[in-house]
């Protein structure tokens, strides 16, 4: 299962991408924290019903100063799930990796689209790479990393 | 919970700026929680927490003076290892 916060979910909806994630055949969640933050910033976007809504457990507790309670709540869940969490955010990034929680950010998952064949052309996988970066710091290393070992 | 601190700026600089003290204060708050989200010390939405700003409304802000968001894997093989950690989602 692979929980998505706030970040990724939302630039998957501004890059218009979220449809092909499902064609991943990954299962998702979302926390319930997740979804309001969702709904106030995409009031028009409905979440999928393919994406699960999960609440944790109130067993797993975690506190940080640099977290707010959203991003307590996916590390919580991914802790209770065992599973993996896709974040841009990098202090939450930096606690899961703490808690040997597997992390994917945007990029990542957009190569995953290409690789796989959802994203079909060289061309519309690079388009959606320059629209990310319009809302996304990638440095020359990381769009390197993109495109190499690409058709 | 706030403390109060004093900071100097030049008397140029705050007519420059055009605002008042209260909007200087605010807006320093801003800048120094948009320095630390991008520095990754605070997430995103504890920035917007503690702007008492919902998340879309911090983010706004944030894009209205054309800063982009940082995060993501810090190296290509960090990339790498994230990218191949969720190729075994797949099913």
């Amino acid at each position: 299962m692979l929980i998505l916060d706030t970040s990724v979910l939302s630039t998957f909806t501004y890059l218009g991408l979220l449809e092909e994630l499902r064609q991943l055949n990954i299962t998702y969640a979302i926390t319930p924290d997740v979804l309001e933050e969702f709904s106030k910033k995409w009031v028009k976007t409905k979440i999928p019903s393919w994406i699960n809504i999960d609440t944790p457990s109130d067993k797993i507790k975690i506190e940080s100063l640099s977290m707010s309670t959203t991003d307590t709540s996916l590390i919580s869940l991914a802790i209770e799930k065992k599973s993996m969490i896709a974040t841009d955010d990098l202090a939450p990034r930096k606690i899961a990796k703490d808690r040997d929680i597997a992390v994917v950010g945007t990029l990542g998952l957009l190569k995953l689209l290409y690789t796989q064949n959802i994203i079909q052309t060289r061309e519309i996988y690079l388009n959606y790479l320059e629209k990310l970066r319009t809302d996304l710091y990638l440095s020359d290393d990381l769009l390197e990393w993109a495109i190499k070992d690409i058709d | 919970m706030t403390e109060e601190i004093s900071i100097k700026i030049s008397r140029q600089l705050l007519e420059l700026s055009g605002l008042s003290k209260e909007d200087l204060e605010h807006q320093n708050h801003l800048l120094i929680l948009f320095e630390l989200y991008q520095q990754g010390k605070i997430s995103m939405s504890k920035s917007a927490e503690l702007a008492s700003m919902k998340v879309d409304k911090f983010l706004e802000e944030f894009r209205k003076r054309r800063l982009l968001r940082s995060g993501g894997p810090s190296s290509p093989k960090e990339a790498e290892e994230e990218f191949q950690a969720t190729k075994n989602l797949l099913k």
